[in-house]
């Protein structure tokens, strides 16, 4: 059994443990694989957007059909990314609600072509990224559909009104000080997953 | 019957004498005395078309979909309305065009000399392809899909438009006889899908 993981911070299990080796034990993709005797597999990067989760998961080196599950955690719709010809680059909005004003003025967190991105945020009005939002929205629910593998999309209720299985802002997901969920909240997630997994029939026949 | 089409200028009709008569959306539907709705519009992106499909319509309206991808160098933005970026080849960066002036015309020429490159029009092409066939295969939606960047695409497509089997206006654009062959080969294509 394998399982694809993909998002931003939340999934990437940032703020967990003191060193990267903790911090891949107590994210909740390896709690949930573990679960399930599966292997983990887990693309998501801390500041990673939309764009990316969707190029990921459409152009992944194996069939998306090779895995029986797929968790993704949708990320603010404000996040981008680009190529430079050699690498893909984020476009680093840090924080889940970073407001138009820092977005056109600051971006502090953004080192390359920062002027090129402050006037892109300028010039592209809210419509644009929350039209984006609901397509990529749209697409990881058709595509996994499609492939008949059960797909559980998380999200952020301050960031989205999308439709989610659950968000990582719920209350019941404890948070570490910079608001990514910590130890107990990864717990929690896994929890959830594990009891939304058992209950879906196309998962079931997996096991 | 109603029939979805939506593309850029190769779809809309561009060049034509009395396009609303003679484009091949007009011809298909006329033959198939099926309703056309011809969302195209000259200098579309691929952008625009997901758009269009995804969240400005409901494809489940419809009892086919004829969609013709463009180049993926093209792009859209809101800025008060939708705001269609153009340019006129898929490799290199070329000035605008010089007839017309463009908002935020530093920004997007800055972005295709700068920040936009080949490759990642190729993957954003890419997702674009598998959204639209994924999009019409869950809704249960017969599609055919067209492409003019045939000649720079990996992407198999139904019909590929730039091609010496479509005869051509000066500007480029498939002329009244092109149209008719389109047409053709749609109601073919139809034909061998049943």
């Amino acid at each position: 059994m394998r399982l694809y993981f993909g998002g931003g911070s939340d999934v990437n299990g940032a703020e967990l443990g003191t060193d990267w080796n903790d911090r891949l034990s107590l994210r909740f993709s390896k709690l949930v694989s573990n679960n399930f005797y599966a292997e983990e597999y887990n693309v998501s990067v801390g500041g990673g957007g939309n764009h990316r989760t969707v190029r990921q998961l459409l152009t992944d080196f194996r069939p998306i059909s090779s895995y029986d599950a797929v968790i993704i955690g949708m990320t603010s719709k404000y996040r981008t990314e680009y190529h430079d010809g050699k690498d893909w680059k984020r476009v680093k909005v840090i924080g889940n609600t970073p407001s138009k004003w820092w977005l056109e003025n600051k971006l502090s967190t953004q080192k390359e072509e920062r002027d090129f991105w402050r006037e892109y945020f300028r010039i592209h009005s809210d419509e644009f990224f929350t039209f984006n939002e609901r397509m990529y929205h749209t697409t990881i629910k058709n595509y996994c559909k499609l492939h008949n593998v059960p797909l559980i999309l998380i999200g952020r209720r301050e960031i989205s009104d999308l439709e989610f299985d659950f968000c990582f802002d719920e209350p019941w997901i404890s948070k570490a000080p910079k608001g990514h969920p910590d130890e107990a909240g990864h717990r929690a997630i896994a929890d959830r997953i594990n009891s939304i997994l058992l209950f879906n029939k196309d998962f079931q026949k997996k096991l | 019957m109603k029939i979805y089409f939506d593309g850029c200028s190769r779809m809309w009709g561009g060049e034509l004498e009395n396009r609303e008569q003679e484009r091949f959306s007009a011809l298909v539907c006329k033959k198939l005395n099926a309703e056309e709705h011809n969302f195209a519009s000259a200098g579309a992106s691929n952008e625009r078309i997901v758009r269009q499909l995804l969240v400005e319509n409901d494809i489940r309206d419809y009892d086919l979909a004829v969609i013709q991808m463009t180049f993926p160098s093209r792009t859209e933005y809101y800025d008060q309305k939708w705001r269609k970026v153009t340019i006129q080849d898929t490799l290199l960066w070329r000035p605008w065009k010089k007839k017309k002036s463009r908002e935020h015309q530093d920004f997007w020429t800055y972005y295709y000399d700068k920040i936009h490159c080949e490759y990642q029009g190729k993957i954003r092409e890419m997702i674009t392809y598998q959204t639209i066939k994924n999009y019409c295969k869950v809704n249960s939606v017969p599609l055919i899909l067209m492409t003019n960047n045939n000649w720079d695409t990996d992407l198999k497509f139904d019909i590929e438009i730039e091609h010496t089997r479509y005869p051509k206006t000066s500007g480029g654009h498939e002329s009244k006889e092109g149209h008719q062959i389109l047409a053709e080969d749609i109601l073919s294509l139809l034909t061998a899908h049943k």
